[in-house]
């Protein structure tokens, strides 16, 4: 059996557990351990098992992921939606479908001090979905924009899909945020749109307020939202002057976000130490799976299975077009079924390789790579933001009225998907200006 | 058989109360060295070498047990939820057998760098200053021993049929109400 064999019967396996239900951590250590043995020898083996746990963990840049996880718990736990979406709703409350663009900008601005769509999608539909149930939105648009605009979170900086992506692909992490800002406002647009188009066909999706706000309250509704604007000036103003690496800017936004929750009188002991104990869990199970991830991009280079692809993709002289379209849906598809982090660090020993011969921006690739997954997020079978609104909303609604609801503005997200293929300078301007 | 799961929830306990100081010592201490700089022009030393090597190993190792008992670990069910519920919990239980032959490999190779790494007294050194760093790989022994000791226990429970003293989240039970939980996902 040859080593390249070895190699894709070594992702075969890998597949065949991970739809077993094994943990995608274990699967990954035990099939990358194994192949290496086969392919190199048991002594080679036993090396990498003992030697790259330590070394990939204990790194100054992979520090950023706890920090960045800790600053968006505080954040949740501190209820700074509702500043943000009381302020949108005051100023766009006129608009045809005004309580969902704002539930959109909302979600935007609440996406710029946390890294997960997860907590995003949850935090605003906390907020939003009961206000727009008042105002009579139907169910399934109000629901859907939450679990849409959700997916923002992971798109606008900080975003822990990026920071991992930056760190296998050794691409700056600011300059993947910087990335994504455009990325994510280009989507948050295309939702507005979506919500302004859809409630100016059909009024009865969303009935108009009628109410009218003075200019004090409005002004004042804007001042509310002085925490995040701090916390976004604080942490990202330090990362992009160049002044904080991203630890150290994840560190200054989770103590900046505790003392504001303090503040607020929103920090309880409890929600302190829930804060601590939820970005331990989440880290030790994403370290476990990108040690792993690690493992696996040694084993596929010694097989040679990565070069193989590689080579096979310039030998089928494949347009970059053709190329992206078949990379765009295989993510579609594993969006599907997939968690977004384990679909990247899945996939990137494989893709990235391959991306290599082509002449793509690693910072361009990784910012469209994110906005895959993070569309992954709300197709159906498998949509984590839908399962959280559901859970949010309780016996509101289904998961299939939720999945009806985002029919658009997947819509939407294709063309944006397009817009960032055929214009890559939606993605690369903001970073070209650190050079 | 419960007595041993208590004993084992106990030893999660304790990991998870190191790992959460660690958490909230890393960001305080980040934090405190980033105001030294720039206030002061007076950074704590050796920040770098502390974090990578203490804050960022116990996090990324001493809970690991902690996430099994709340079933944190990232799995995919597409296919299996298919399956009717008698086969799942099979085919759940056994995966644990598969875990434990993992994390059980994991804790004789991190242990025999630890120690190795204790013999040869490894350090690092960051503007002057010599970090021992030798003691912070014994985290990695203690962290995937207890995972393996907790997949033995839950694969055990599911031979046996005893009752389970470990107080986990039941894995069949996660579909339904892990959607709150989860919010720290991606």
């Amino acid at each position: 059996m040859s080593d390249v064999e070895i190699g894709f019967i070594g992702i075969g396996i890998l597949v065949t557990l991970i739809a077993l239900r094994v943990p995608i951590g274990v699967s990954l250590i035990g099939v990358s351990f194994f192949g290496i043995w086969a392919i190199v020898g048991q002594k080679a083996a036993w090396g990498i098992l003992g030697v790259i746990p330590y070394s990939f963990a204990a790194t100054w840049q992979l520090s950023s992921v706890p920090m960045f996880l800790l600053m968006g718990f505080f954040c949740f736990h501190a209820g700074l939606t509702k500043g943000l979406f009381d302020a949108a709703r005051v100023w766009l409350a006129g608009l045809p479908g005004g309580l969902a663009i704002a539930a959109v900008f909302g979600a935007a601005g609440f996406a710029a001090v946390t890294g997960s769509s997860v907590a995003c999608a949850a935090a605003m539909g906390r907020i939003a979905v009961p206000e727009m149930m008042r105002y009579r939105y139907e169910v399934s648009l109000a629901t859907g924009t939450v679990a849409a605009a959700g997916t923002i979170g992971a798109l606008i900086p900080p975003s822990i899909l990026m920071i991992l992506y930056g760190i296998i692909a050794e691409v700056p992490i600011s300059h993947l945020f910087l990335g994504g800002v455009g990325a994510g406002l280009l989507t948050a647009f295309g939702y507005v749109a979506v919500i302004m188009i859809r409630s100016s066909i059909n009024p009865e999706l969303a009935p108009r307020l009628t109410e009218k706000v003075p200019m004090s309250e409005k002004l004042a509704a804007l001042a509310d939202t002085w925490p995040v604007l701090l916390l976004m000036g604080g942490v990202f103003g330090g990362l992009f002057a160049g002044l904080f690496t991203p630890t150290e800017a994840g560190a200054v936004g989770a103590f900046l976000s505790m003392v504001i929750a303090a503040l607020k009188r929103s920090l309880t002991w409890e929600s302190f130490r829930n804060a601590l104990l939820e970005t331990l869990l989440t880290s030790a199970a994403l370290f476990i799976i990108a040690i792993g991830a690690s493992m696996l991009t040694r084993f596929l280079a010694f097989s040679g299975a990565g070069d193989y692809l590689s080579e096979l993709v310039v030998a089928m002289g494949a347009h970059e077009l053709l190329l992206l379209l078949g990379i765009s849906m295989v993510y579609l598809l594993l969006g599907m079924f997939l968690e977004p982090i384990g679909a990247m660090l899945l996939t990137l020993p494989i893709l990235l390789p391959i991306i290599d011969t082509t002449g793509f921006s690693l910072v361009w690739f990784g910012v469209l790579l994110t906005k895959f997954l993070e569309i992954g997020m709300i197709t159906p079978p498998i949509g984590l933001n839908v399962f959280v609104i559901k859970g949010v909303v309780g016996d509101l609604t289904t998961t299939s009225v939720i999945f009806k609801g985002i029919m658009w503005f997947l819509v939407s997200d294709l063309i944006v998907i397009i817009l960032l293929m055929a214009f890559p300078d939606i993605v690369l301007y903001l970073p070209s200006l650190m050079e | 058989m419960t007595a041993i799961g208590r004993l084992l929830a106990r030893g999660v306990s304790l990991t998870i109360a190191v790992g959460l100081l660690a958490v909230a010592l890393m960001m305080i201490h980040i934090a405190i060295d980033v105001a030294g700089k720039f206030f002061l022009n007076q950074p704590i030393p050796a920040t770098i070498a502390l974090v990578s090597n203490y804050y960022m190993v116990i996090v990324a190792f001493l809970a690991i047990a902690f996430a099994e008992t709340r079933n944190g670990h990232i799995t995919v069910e597409v296919l299996t939820e298919l399956f009717p519920m008698r086969v799942q919990r099979h085919l759940y239980s056994w995966s644990y057998l598969l875990s434990a032959l993992i994390y059980g490999m994991l804790t004789v190779r991190t242990w025999e760098e630890a120690v190795r790494a204790h013999g040869t007294g490894t350090f690092m050194m960051e503007q002057g200053i010599k970090l021992l760093t030798w003691p912070s790989y014994y985290f990695l022994p203690i962290g995937c021993g207890l995972m393996f000791l907790v997949v033995i226990y839950r694969f055990l429970i599911y031979l046996t049929g005893a009752q389970s003293g470990l107080g986990e989240v039941p894995t069949l039970e996660k579909a339904a109400g892990a959607v709150a939980s989860d919010a720290g996902e991606a």
